[in-house]
Protein backbone atom coordinates (compact mmCIF):
# COMPACT_ATOMS: atom_id res chain seq x y z
CA UNK A 1 0.00 0.00 0.00
CA UNK A 2 2.83 2.38 1.40
CA UNK A 3 6.01 2.40 -0.10
CA UNK A 4 7.33 1.71 4.00
CA UNK A 5 5.71 -1.42 4.26
CA UNK A 6 6.74 -2.79 0.57
CA UNK A 7 7.50 -6.27 0.39
CA UNK A 8 9.76 -7.86 -2.17
CA UNK A 9 7.91 -10.93 -3.75
CA UNK A 10 9.18 -13.49 -1.53
CA UNK A 11 8.73 -11.41 1.55
CA UNK A 12 4.86 -11.62 0.77
CA UNK A 13 5.50 -15.37 -0.08
CA UNK A 14 6.73 -16.08 2.86
CA UNK A 15 4.47 -14.06 5.05
CA UNK A 16 1.60 -15.83 2.98
CA UNK A 17 2.66 -18.86 4.56
CA UNK A 18 2.83 -18.28 7.55
CA UNK A 19 -0.40 -16.75 7.48
CA UNK A 20 -1.66 -20.42 5.64
CA UNK A 21 -3.64 -22.28 5.20
CA UNK A 22 -5.59 -19.72 2.99
CA UNK A 23 -9.29 -20.27 1.30
CA UNK A 24 -9.58 -18.15 -1.57
CA UNK A 25 -7.68 -17.20 -4.60
CA UNK A 26 -6.58 -13.62 -3.93
CA UNK A 27 -4.05 -11.29 -6.34
CA UNK A 28 -1.78 -9.72 -3.89
CA UNK A 29 0.53 -7.88 -6.41
CA UNK A 30 1.04 -9.07 -10.15
CA UNK A 31 3.28 -11.64 -9.30
CA UNK A 32 1.93 -12.81 -5.88
CA UNK A 33 -1.33 -14.39 -5.20
CA UNK A 34 -2.57 -16.30 -1.64
CA UNK A 35 -1.61 -19.38 -3.81
CA UNK A 36 1.68 -19.20 -2.65
CA UNK A 37 0.88 -20.62 0.35
CA UNK A 38 0.23 -24.14 -1.89
CA UNK A 39 3.97 -24.07 -2.11
CA UNK A 40 4.84 -24.12 1.38
CA UNK A 41 7.06 -27.54 2.80
CA UNK A 42 5.22 -30.27 3.26
CA UNK A 43 4.24 -30.62 6.87
CA UNK A 44 3.80 -26.54 7.36
CA UNK A 45 0.19 -26.88 8.52
CA UNK A 46 -0.98 -29.36 10.87
CA UNK A 47 -3.64 -31.34 8.80
CA UNK A 48 -5.56 -33.11 12.29
CA UNK A 49 -8.94 -32.43 12.54
CA UNK A 50 -8.57 -30.47 15.78
CA UNK A 51 -6.46 -28.02 14.36
CA UNK A 52 -6.56 -26.72 10.79
CA UNK A 53 -7.98 -30.01 8.76
CA UNK A 54 -8.25 -29.19 4.97
CA UNK A 55 -9.42 -26.17 3.67
CA UNK A 56 -10.96 -25.85 0.20
CA UNK A 57 -9.10 -23.40 -2.22
CA UNK A 58 -10.94 -21.46 -4.50
CA UNK A 59 -10.53 -18.65 -7.12
CA UNK A 60 -14.42 -17.06 -6.92
CA UNK A 61 -13.11 -13.04 -8.17
CA UNK A 62 -14.80 -13.76 -11.40
CA UNK A 63 -17.81 -15.25 -10.90
CA UNK A 64 -18.45 -13.15 -7.95
CA UNK A 65 -17.84 -10.32 -10.04
CA UNK A 66 -19.90 -10.98 -12.80
CA UNK A 67 -22.78 -11.62 -10.88
CA UNK A 68 -22.80 -8.30 -9.29
CA UNK A 69 -22.67 -6.68 -12.55
CA UNK A 70 -25.71 -7.78 -13.51
CA UNK A 71 -27.54 -6.84 -10.30
CA UNK A 72 -25.72 -3.24 -10.83
CA UNK A 73 -24.88 -2.86 -14.42
CA UNK A 74 -23.52 0.47 -13.81
CA UNK A 75 -21.07 -0.46 -11.01
CA UNK A 76 -21.85 -0.05 -7.61
CA UNK A 77 -21.07 3.81 -7.28
CA UNK A 78 -19.96 4.20 -3.88
CA UNK A 79 -22.31 1.62 -2.36
CA UNK A 80 -21.71 0.26 0.85
CA UNK A 81 -21.13 -3.48 1.57
CA UNK A 82 -21.44 -6.16 4.98
CA UNK A 83 -19.08 -9.03 4.36
CA UNK A 84 -20.43 -11.58 7.26
CA UNK A 85 -18.29 -14.32 8.14
CA UNK A 86 -15.56 -12.70 5.47
CA UNK A 87 -13.16 -15.10 5.45
CA UNK A 88 -9.63 -13.42 3.90
CA UNK A 89 -11.41 -10.70 3.50
CA UNK A 90 -11.53 -10.77 -0.50
CA UNK A 91 -15.32 -10.35 -1.56
CA UNK A 92 -14.58 -6.64 0.24
CA UNK A 93 -11.47 -5.82 -2.52
CA UNK A 94 -13.33 -7.19 -5.61
CA UNK A 95 -16.57 -5.22 -4.48
CA UNK A 96 -14.18 -2.33 -4.39
CA UNK A 97 -12.62 -3.04 -7.63
CA UNK A 98 -16.39 -2.63 -8.83
CA UNK A 99 -16.69 0.91 -7.19
CA UNK A 100 -17.94 0.21 -3.85
CA UNK A 101 -17.86 2.77 -0.89
CA UNK A 102 -17.11 1.68 2.56
CA UNK A 103 -16.59 -2.04 3.54
CA UNK A 104 -16.79 -3.85 6.48
CA UNK A 105 -15.85 -7.77 6.29
CA UNK A 106 -16.14 -9.45 10.09
CA UNK A 107 -15.52 -13.14 10.53
CA UNK A 108 -15.05 -15.57 13.97
CA UNK A 109 -11.75 -16.71 13.68
CA UNK A 110 -8.66 -14.83 14.02
CA UNK A 111 -7.25 -16.91 11.54
CA UNK A 112 -9.11 -15.40 9.05
CA UNK A 113 -9.03 -11.62 9.72
CA UNK A 114 -5.05 -11.97 10.08
CA UNK A 115 -5.38 -12.60 6.56
CA UNK A 116 -7.61 -9.53 5.73
CA UNK A 117 -5.09 -7.34 7.15
CA UNK A 118 -2.55 -8.88 5.68
CA UNK A 119 -3.82 -7.81 2.22
CA UNK A 120 -5.12 -4.83 3.51
CA UNK A 121 -2.01 -4.13 4.13
CA UNK A 122 -0.54 -5.47 1.02
CA UNK A 123 -2.35 -6.13 -1.79
CA UNK A 124 -1.98 -3.58 -4.64
CA UNK A 125 -5.19 -2.17 -5.79
CA UNK A 126 -8.21 0.28 -4.09
CA UNK A 127 -8.37 -0.27 -0.41
CA UNK A 128 -10.32 3.08 1.12
CA UNK A 129 -12.88 2.70 3.30
CA UNK A 130 -12.44 -1.11 3.75
CA UNK A 131 -12.04 -2.40 7.64
CA UNK A 132 -11.97 -5.86 8.87
CA UNK A 133 -12.86 -6.99 12.66
CA UNK A 134 -12.58 -10.00 14.60
CA UNK A 135 -16.59 -10.14 15.67
CA UNK A 136 -18.79 -12.82 16.40
CA UNK A 137 -22.20 -12.54 14.25
CA UNK A 138 -24.67 -12.25 17.45
CA UNK A 139 -22.48 -9.24 18.40
CA UNK A 140 -23.05 -7.55 15.29
CA UNK A 141 -25.78 -5.18 16.72
CA UNK A 142 -23.94 -4.24 19.25
CA UNK A 143 -21.84 -2.22 17.13
CA UNK A 144 -24.51 0.30 15.93
CA UNK A 145 -23.37 0.19 12.60
CA UNK A 146 -24.95 2.01 9.90
CA UNK A 147 -26.90 0.51 7.07
CA UNK A 148 -25.08 -1.34 4.00
CA UNK A 149 -26.20 -1.16 0.66
CA UNK A 150 -25.52 -4.66 -0.24
CA UNK A 151 -24.61 -7.67 2.29
CA UNK A 152 -22.87 -11.05 1.79
CA UNK A 153 -24.06 -13.90 4.01
CA UNK A 154 -22.01 -17.06 2.77
CA UNK A 155 -20.64 -19.67 4.73
CA UNK A 156 -22.33 -19.16 7.82
CA UNK A 157 -25.81 -19.58 8.02
CA UNK A 158 -24.90 -23.55 8.47
CA UNK A 159 -23.04 -22.88 11.27
CA UNK A 160 -25.34 -21.25 13.47
CA UNK A 161 -27.10 -22.41 16.43
CA UNK A 162 -30.07 -20.32 15.72
CA UNK A 163 -29.72 -19.18 12.01
CA UNK A 164 -32.93 -17.80 11.41
CA UNK A 165 -31.39 -14.91 13.86
CA UNK A 166 -28.47 -15.01 12.70
CA UNK A 167 -29.56 -14.12 9.33
CA UNK A 168 -32.09 -11.29 10.87
CA UNK A 169 -29.14 -9.36 12.26
CA UNK A 170 -27.50 -9.21 8.68
CA UNK A 171 -30.42 -8.91 6.83
CA UNK A 172 -31.65 -5.92 9.01
CA UNK A 173 -28.52 -4.09 8.37
CA UNK A 174 -29.15 -4.54 4.48
CA UNK A 175 -30.60 -1.61 2.44
CA UNK A 176 -30.90 -3.03 -1.17
CA UNK A 177 -29.52 -6.86 -2.04
CA UNK A 178 -28.89 -9.41 0.84
CA UNK A 179 -26.60 -12.51 -0.62
CA UNK A 180 -26.92 -16.05 1.01
CA UNK A 181 -24.81 -18.57 0.10
CA UNK A 182 -25.18 -21.81 2.36
CA UNK A 183 -24.77 -25.30 2.31
CA UNK A 184 -27.85 -27.18 2.14
CA UNK A 185 -29.13 -31.07 2.11
CA UNK A 186 -30.07 -32.48 -1.15
CA UNK A 187 -31.81 -35.58 0.00
CA UNK A 188 -34.86 -34.12 1.96
CA UNK A 189 -38.23 -32.24 0.79
CA UNK A 190 -37.96 -28.61 0.44
CA UNK A 191 -39.12 -26.49 2.83
CA UNK A 192 -37.01 -27.57 6.07
CA UNK A 193 -34.01 -27.21 8.51
CA UNK A 194 -32.33 -29.84 8.89
CA UNK A 195 -30.55 -30.30 12.56
CA UNK A 196 -27.05 -31.33 12.71
CA UNK A 197 -23.98 -30.87 15.00
CA UNK A 198 -20.58 -30.17 13.90
CA UNK A 199 -17.18 -29.88 16.02
CA UNK A 200 -15.80 -26.36 16.31
CA UNK A 201 -12.21 -27.02 16.27
CA UNK A 202 -11.81 -26.79 12.45
CA UNK A 203 -11.27 -23.41 10.96
CA UNK A 204 -13.64 -23.51 8.30
CA UNK A 205 -16.08 -25.35 10.94
CA UNK A 206 -18.45 -23.02 13.43
CA UNK A 207 -18.64 -22.38 16.75
CA UNK A 208 -21.53 -23.31 18.52
CA UNK A 209 -21.78 -27.18 18.14
CA UNK A 210 -25.51 -26.67 17.13
CA UNK A 211 -26.62 -26.05 13.51
CA UNK A 212 -28.55 -26.20 10.48
CA UNK A 213 -28.96 -26.92 7.11
CA UNK A 214 -31.56 -25.97 4.52
CA UNK A 215 -33.05 -28.63 2.62
CA UNK A 216 -33.73 -26.13 -0.33
CA UNK A 217 -34.17 -22.90 -1.82
CA UNK A 218 -37.62 -22.72 -0.43
CA UNK A 219 -37.38 -22.69 2.69
CA UNK A 220 -34.85 -19.98 2.30
CA UNK A 221 -36.94 -18.04 0.28
CA UNK A 222 -39.51 -17.83 2.82
CA UNK A 223 -37.23 -16.90 5.24
CA UNK A 224 -36.09 -13.90 3.46
CA UNK A 225 -39.40 -12.76 2.27
CA UNK A 226 -40.07 -12.73 5.88
CA UNK A 227 -37.16 -10.73 6.66
CA UNK A 228 -38.52 -7.92 4.08
CA UNK A 229 -36.74 -9.14 0.70
CA UNK A 230 -39.85 -9.80 -1.31
CA UNK A 231 -37.87 -10.34 -4.17
CA UNK A 232 -35.79 -13.62 -4.29
CA UNK A 233 -33.87 -15.14 -6.87
CA UNK A 234 -31.63 -18.89 -7.07
CA UNK A 235 -28.43 -18.29 -8.64
CA UNK A 236 -27.20 -21.88 -7.64
CA UNK A 237 -27.61 -24.85 -6.45
CA UNK A 238 -25.41 -27.52 -6.85
CA UNK A 239 -24.54 -30.90 -5.86
CA UNK A 240 -21.43 -32.09 -3.46
CA UNK A 241 -19.80 -34.23 -5.31
CA UNK A 242 -18.04 -35.79 -2.18
CA UNK A 243 -21.31 -36.29 -0.08
CA UNK A 244 -24.45 -37.53 -1.82
CA UNK A 245 -27.24 -35.99 0.37
CA UNK A 246 -25.26 -32.21 0.07
CA UNK A 247 -24.79 -29.41 -1.93
CA UNK A 248 -24.64 -25.48 -1.55
CA UNK A 249 -26.90 -22.93 -3.02
CA UNK A 250 -27.12 -19.39 -3.05
CA UNK A 251 -30.03 -17.13 -2.97
CA UNK A 252 -30.23 -13.11 -3.66
CA UNK A 253 -32.72 -10.96 -2.03
CA UNK A 254 -33.53 -8.03 -3.25
CA UNK A 255 -35.35 -5.07 -1.28
CA UNK A 256 -36.80 -3.54 -4.56
CA UNK A 257 -38.88 -5.16 -7.67
CA UNK A 258 -37.00 -6.13 -10.54
CA UNK A 259 -33.06 -5.22 -8.91
CA UNK A 260 -32.49 -9.06 -10.07
CA UNK A 261 -34.45 -9.49 -13.45
CA UNK A 262 -30.61 -9.61 -15.25
CA UNK A 263 -29.69 -12.52 -12.99
CA UNK A 264 -30.70 -15.76 -14.07
CA UNK A 265 -32.37 -18.17 -11.86
CA UNK A 266 -31.83 -21.97 -11.47
CA UNK A 267 -34.62 -24.33 -10.86
CA UNK A 268 -33.13 -27.64 -10.36
CA UNK A 269 -30.18 -29.28 -8.33
CA UNK A 270 -26.92 -29.02 -10.85
CA UNK A 271 -24.47 -32.10 -11.13
CA UNK A 272 -21.47 -29.99 -12.13
CA UNK A 273 -18.89 -27.69 -10.41
CA UNK A 274 -20.46 -24.66 -8.08
CA UNK A 275 -19.14 -21.58 -9.91
CA UNK A 276 -18.71 -20.11 -6.99
CA UNK A 277 -17.28 -22.31 -4.74
CA UNK B 1 -72.02 -9.97 42.28
CA UNK B 2 -72.60 -10.74 38.76
CA UNK B 3 -75.57 -13.35 38.21
CA UNK B 4 -75.20 -16.59 36.49
CA UNK B 5 -76.43 -14.66 33.25
CA UNK B 6 -74.58 -12.16 33.47
CA UNK B 7 -71.21 -13.83 33.56
CA UNK B 8 -72.58 -16.07 30.63
CA UNK B 9 -73.43 -13.25 28.57
CA UNK B 10 -70.04 -11.81 29.20
CA UNK B 11 -68.44 -14.79 28.02
CA UNK B 12 -70.45 -14.83 24.80
CA UNK B 13 -69.25 -11.13 24.45
CA UNK B 14 -65.77 -12.08 24.75
CA UNK B 15 -65.88 -15.22 22.51
CA UNK B 16 -64.30 -16.73 20.52
CA UNK B 17 -62.67 -18.83 23.86
CA UNK B 18 -59.66 -21.70 22.80
CA UNK B 19 -60.10 -23.18 26.46
CA UNK B 20 -62.68 -24.36 28.59
CA UNK B 21 -62.56 -22.92 32.18
CA UNK B 22 -65.22 -23.30 34.72
CA UNK B 23 -65.75 -19.74 36.21
CA UNK B 24 -67.81 -20.56 38.89
CA UNK B 25 -69.89 -24.01 39.77
CA UNK B 26 -72.25 -22.78 37.13
CA UNK B 27 -71.33 -21.07 34.72
CA UNK B 28 -68.02 -22.58 32.14
CA UNK B 29 -66.73 -20.65 29.37
CA UNK B 30 -67.63 -23.54 26.93
CA UNK B 31 -71.41 -22.44 26.41
CA UNK B 32 -69.48 -20.11 24.05
CA UNK B 33 -69.23 -23.35 21.57
CA UNK B 34 -72.07 -23.08 19.39
CA UNK B 35 -72.27 -19.51 19.09
CA UNK B 36 -68.83 -19.34 17.81
CA UNK B 37 -69.37 -21.97 15.72
CA UNK B 38 -72.31 -20.24 14.74
CA UNK B 39 -69.91 -16.71 13.79
CA UNK B 40 -66.76 -18.35 12.38
CA UNK B 41 -68.99 -18.75 8.71
CA UNK B 42 -66.79 -20.19 6.60
CA UNK B 43 -63.60 -19.95 8.47
CA UNK B 44 -62.15 -22.81 10.59
CA UNK B 45 -63.82 -22.40 14.00
CA UNK B 46 -61.40 -21.68 17.25
CA UNK B 47 -62.40 -25.15 19.26
CA UNK B 48 -62.90 -24.99 22.56
CA UNK B 49 -60.85 -27.63 24.31
CA UNK B 50 -60.97 -29.37 28.36
CA UNK B 51 -57.41 -29.20 28.60
CA UNK B 52 -57.62 -28.61 32.51
CA UNK B 53 -57.61 -32.09 33.91
CA UNK B 54 -54.32 -33.38 31.95
CA UNK B 55 -52.40 -30.10 32.92
CA UNK B 56 -53.45 -29.74 36.60
CA UNK B 57 -51.96 -33.66 36.48
CA UNK B 58 -48.95 -32.33 34.83
CA UNK B 59 -48.72 -29.73 37.77
CA UNK B 60 -49.35 -32.33 40.47
CA UNK B 61 -46.94 -34.68 38.81
CA UNK B 62 -44.05 -31.92 38.66
CA UNK B 63 -44.67 -30.45 42.26
CA UNK B 64 -46.42 -33.03 44.30
CA UNK B 65 -45.87 -31.31 47.45
CA UNK B 66 -47.40 -28.13 45.36
CA UNK B 67 -45.83 -25.27 43.86
CA UNK B 68 -44.54 -23.57 47.23
CA UNK B 69 -44.61 -20.04 45.91
CA UNK B 70 -42.50 -20.79 42.81
CA UNK B 71 -43.04 -18.03 39.91
CA UNK B 72 -44.53 -18.73 36.81
CA UNK B 73 -44.17 -16.95 33.11
CA UNK B 74 -46.64 -18.02 31.01
CA UNK B 75 -45.62 -16.63 27.60
CA UNK B 76 -48.86 -16.63 25.25
CA UNK B 77 -50.92 -17.11 27.96
CA UNK B 78 -54.50 -16.69 26.18
CA UNK B 79 -56.88 -16.66 28.71
CA UNK B 80 -54.65 -17.25 31.58
CA UNK B 81 -56.42 -20.65 32.36
CA UNK B 82 -53.11 -22.73 32.43
CA UNK B 83 -51.68 -20.21 35.32
CA UNK B 84 -54.56 -19.88 37.03
CA UNK B 85 -54.66 -23.82 37.32
CA UNK B 86 -51.08 -23.20 38.66
CA UNK B 87 -52.21 -20.82 41.33
CA UNK B 88 -54.35 -23.52 42.36
CA UNK B 89 -51.41 -25.67 43.23
CA UNK B 90 -49.92 -22.54 45.07
CA UNK B 91 -48.21 -20.66 42.59
CA UNK B 92 -46.34 -17.54 43.71
CA UNK B 93 -45.78 -14.33 41.40
CA UNK B 94 -47.21 -15.09 37.96
CA UNK B 95 -47.13 -13.22 34.64
CA UNK B 96 -48.96 -14.11 31.37
CA UNK B 97 -47.94 -12.11 28.44
CA UNK B 98 -49.81 -12.31 25.15
CA UNK B 99 -49.37 -10.49 21.50
CA UNK B 100 -53.57 -10.40 21.62
CA UNK B 101 -55.22 -8.43 23.28
CA UNK B 102 -58.67 -10.33 23.17
CA UNK B 103 -57.06 -13.03 25.17
CA UNK B 104 -55.85 -10.92 27.68
CA UNK B 105 -59.81 -9.65 28.05
CA UNK B 106 -60.65 -12.82 28.83
CA UNK B 107 -57.81 -13.33 31.34
CA UNK B 108 -58.86 -10.36 33.03
CA UNK B 109 -62.49 -11.66 32.91
CA UNK B 110 -61.48 -14.99 34.92
CA UNK B 111 -58.92 -13.50 37.21
CA UNK B 112 -61.89 -10.98 38.08
CA UNK B 113 -65.04 -13.56 38.29
CA UNK B 114 -62.92 -17.27 39.14
CA UNK B 115 -62.27 -18.80 41.76
CA UNK B 116 -58.73 -17.91 41.93
CA UNK B 117 -56.59 -15.46 44.81
CA UNK B 118 -55.27 -13.17 41.78
CA UNK B 119 -52.83 -11.43 44.20
CA UNK B 120 -49.43 -11.16 42.83
CA UNK B 121 -51.03 -12.42 39.17
CA UNK B 122 -50.22 -9.84 35.88
CA UNK B 123 -51.24 -10.17 32.59
CA UNK B 124 -49.26 -7.77 30.14
CA UNK B 125 -49.88 -7.15 26.12
CA UNK B 126 -46.55 -8.43 25.28
CA UNK B 127 -44.27 -9.64 22.25
CA UNK B 128 -41.99 -11.98 23.72
CA UNK B 129 -39.27 -10.76 21.72
CA UNK B 130 -39.51 -7.69 24.03
CA UNK B 131 -39.39 -9.47 27.17
CA UNK B 132 -35.50 -9.51 27.95
CA UNK B 133 -36.09 -5.15 27.56
CA UNK B 134 -38.92 -4.91 30.55
CA UNK B 135 -36.17 -6.93 33.06
CA UNK B 136 -38.74 -9.28 34.42
CA UNK B 137 -37.45 -12.67 35.98
CA UNK B 138 -35.99 -14.67 36.36
CA UNK B 139 -39.04 -17.08 36.86
CA UNK B 140 -39.13 -20.74 38.81
CA UNK B 141 -41.54 -22.16 36.11
CA UNK B 142 -42.12 -21.18 32.45
CA UNK B 143 -44.96 -22.39 30.51
CA UNK B 144 -44.54 -22.23 26.27
CA UNK B 145 -47.92 -23.71 25.31
CA UNK B 146 -49.36 -22.93 21.79
CA UNK B 147 -46.62 -20.74 20.81
CA UNK B 148 -43.39 -22.46 19.33
CA UNK B 149 -45.19 -23.17 16.23
CA UNK B 150 -46.67 -19.54 15.54
CA UNK B 151 -43.32 -17.56 15.48
CA UNK B 152 -41.04 -16.92 12.90
CA UNK B 153 -38.00 -17.48 14.73
CA UNK B 154 -39.20 -20.02 17.77
CA UNK B 155 -35.46 -20.58 18.35
CA UNK B 156 -34.09 -17.14 19.47
CA UNK B 157 -37.87 -16.79 21.27
CA UNK B 158 -37.27 -20.11 23.43
CA UNK B 159 -33.77 -18.75 24.23
CA UNK B 160 -35.42 -15.77 25.62
CA UNK B 161 -37.90 -17.97 28.02
CA UNK B 162 -35.22 -20.50 28.67
CA UNK B 163 -32.97 -17.28 29.89
CA UNK B 164 -35.72 -15.89 31.76
CA UNK B 165 -36.21 -19.13 33.36
CA UNK B 166 -34.58 -20.72 36.63
CA UNK B 167 -36.39 -24.42 36.94
CA UNK B 168 -38.84 -26.00 34.32
CA UNK B 169 -39.67 -25.52 31.39
CA UNK B 170 -43.10 -26.83 30.42
CA UNK B 171 -43.31 -26.68 26.04
CA UNK B 172 -46.24 -27.77 24.37
CA UNK B 173 -46.05 -27.36 20.48
CA UNK B 174 -48.22 -28.53 17.12
CA UNK B 175 -45.45 -30.80 14.96
CA UNK B 176 -45.08 -31.79 11.79
CA UNK B 177 -45.47 -35.20 11.28
CA UNK B 178 -44.48 -38.07 8.35
CA UNK B 179 -40.83 -36.40 8.10
CA UNK B 180 -37.65 -38.17 9.65
CA UNK B 181 -36.86 -36.39 12.97
CA UNK B 182 -34.54 -33.63 13.29
CA UNK B 183 -36.34 -30.69 11.36
CA UNK B 184 -38.14 -27.64 11.76
CA UNK B 185 -40.30 -27.64 9.19
CA UNK B 186 -41.19 -23.69 7.61
CA UNK B 187 -44.59 -23.06 6.63
CA UNK B 188 -46.55 -19.44 6.03
CA UNK B 189 -49.83 -18.71 8.39
CA UNK B 190 -52.12 -16.65 8.98
CA UNK B 191 -51.35 -13.12 10.97
CA UNK B 192 -55.03 -12.32 11.31
CA UNK B 193 -56.45 -15.55 12.73
CA UNK B 194 -57.24 -15.56 16.44
CA UNK B 195 -54.94 -18.70 17.20
CA UNK B 196 -52.06 -18.05 14.41
CA UNK B 197 -48.90 -15.53 15.19
CA UNK B 198 -48.88 -12.14 13.86
CA UNK B 199 -45.64 -12.76 11.91
CA UNK B 200 -46.63 -14.76 8.73
CA UNK B 201 -43.67 -17.33 9.11
CA UNK B 202 -43.73 -20.23 11.42
CA UNK B 203 -42.11 -23.42 12.02
CA UNK B 204 -43.31 -27.12 13.42
CA UNK B 205 -40.78 -29.38 15.00
CA UNK B 206 -40.70 -33.06 13.36
CA UNK B 207 -40.47 -34.41 17.08
CA UNK B 208 -38.70 -35.26 20.33
CA UNK B 209 -35.24 -35.48 18.49
CA UNK B 210 -34.93 -31.67 17.15
CA UNK B 211 -36.61 -30.47 20.41
CA UNK B 212 -34.37 -32.32 22.44
CA UNK B 213 -31.25 -30.77 20.76
CA UNK B 214 -32.30 -27.00 20.68
CA UNK B 215 -33.07 -27.34 25.12
CA UNK B 216 -29.14 -28.65 25.19
CA UNK B 217 -28.06 -25.96 23.22
CA UNK B 218 -30.24 -23.82 25.47
CA UNK B 219 -28.46 -25.63 28.64
CA UNK B 220 -31.64 -26.97 29.50
CA UNK B 221 -29.51 -30.95 29.50
CA UNK B 222 -32.67 -32.61 30.82
CA UNK B 223 -35.66 -33.54 28.59
CA UNK B 224 -38.84 -35.42 29.45
CA UNK B 225 -41.03 -36.32 26.68
CA UNK B 226 -44.46 -36.26 28.16
CA UNK B 227 -46.28 -36.80 25.02
CA UNK B 228 -45.56 -37.17 21.18
CA UNK B 229 -48.69 -38.20 19.00
CA UNK B 230 -50.56 -37.61 15.95
CA UNK B 231 -53.32 -35.40 16.29
CA UNK B 232 -57.07 -36.41 14.20
CA UNK B 233 -56.75 -36.24 10.75
CA UNK B 234 -59.81 -33.80 11.01
CA UNK B 235 -56.96 -31.44 12.04
CA UNK B 236 -54.99 -32.07 8.98
CA UNK B 237 -53.04 -35.24 7.66
CA UNK B 238 -49.17 -33.88 9.04
CA UNK B 239 -50.01 -32.61 12.41
CA UNK B 240 -48.99 -33.91 15.65
CA UNK B 241 -48.86 -32.43 19.20
CA UNK B 242 -45.99 -33.03 21.88
CA UNK B 243 -45.62 -31.78 25.01
CA UNK B 244 -41.76 -31.51 26.77
CA UNK B 245 -40.88 -30.81 29.76
CA UNK B 246 -37.28 -29.42 30.73
CA UNK B 247 -34.73 -28.24 32.97
CA UNK B 248 -31.12 -27.16 33.33
CA UNK B 249 -30.70 -29.59 36.11
CA UNK B 250 -32.85 -33.17 37.05
CA UNK B 251 -32.53 -32.67 40.56
CA UNK B 252 -35.74 -30.62 39.64
CA UNK B 253 -37.30 -33.21 37.72
CA UNK B 254 -37.16 -35.58 40.16
CA UNK B 255 -40.51 -35.92 41.37
CA UNK B 256 -41.65 -36.31 37.59
CA UNK B 257 -39.32 -38.73 36.86
CA UNK B 258 -40.34 -40.82 40.07
CA UNK B 259 -44.42 -40.44 39.48
CA UNK B 260 -44.02 -40.75 36.04
CA UNK B 261 -42.45 -44.11 35.86
CA UNK B 262 -44.59 -45.25 38.60
CA UNK B 263 -47.81 -44.30 36.44
CA UNK B 264 -46.39 -46.06 34.08
CA UNK B 265 -45.80 -49.42 35.85
CA UNK B 266 -49.44 -48.76 36.78
CA UNK B 267 -50.67 -48.33 33.33
CA UNK B 268 -48.76 -51.83 32.18
CA UNK B 269 -50.11 -53.72 35.02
Amino acid sequence: MTSSSAKTPTELKQEIIRLGPWHLDVQVTPEVSSSAFLEAPEGTYDASAESMGRVSFLDARVPFQNQMKKIYPEGLEGRSFLDCACNCGAYSFWMKELGAGSCFGFDVRDHWINQARFLLEHREGPSDGISFERLDLYDLSKRELEQFDVTLFKGIFYHLPDPVAGLKLAADLTREVLIVDTAARIDLDDGMLMLEREGTAHPMSGVYELSWAPSGPRVMERILNWMGFPETKLVSWSANPRKQDRGRLRIIGAREPGRLDALKAVTEVSRRPNPFG
Amino acid sequence: MKTTADLEREILALAPWALEVPVTPEVNTRIAEQAQREASGSARPVDIVDVGPRWRGLLSTLYPDGFANRSVLDVGCNCGAYMFWAREQGAGECLGIDVREHWLRQAEFLAEHGPWDTEGMRFELMDLYDLPATGYGPFDVTFFLGIFYHLPDPLAALKIAAEATRGILILDTATKTGLPDGTLYAEPESKVAPLSGVYGLSWRPTGPEVMTQIFRWLGFNEVRVVSNRKSPASRGADRGRMRIVAARDASLLADYDRLSASRRAVAKA
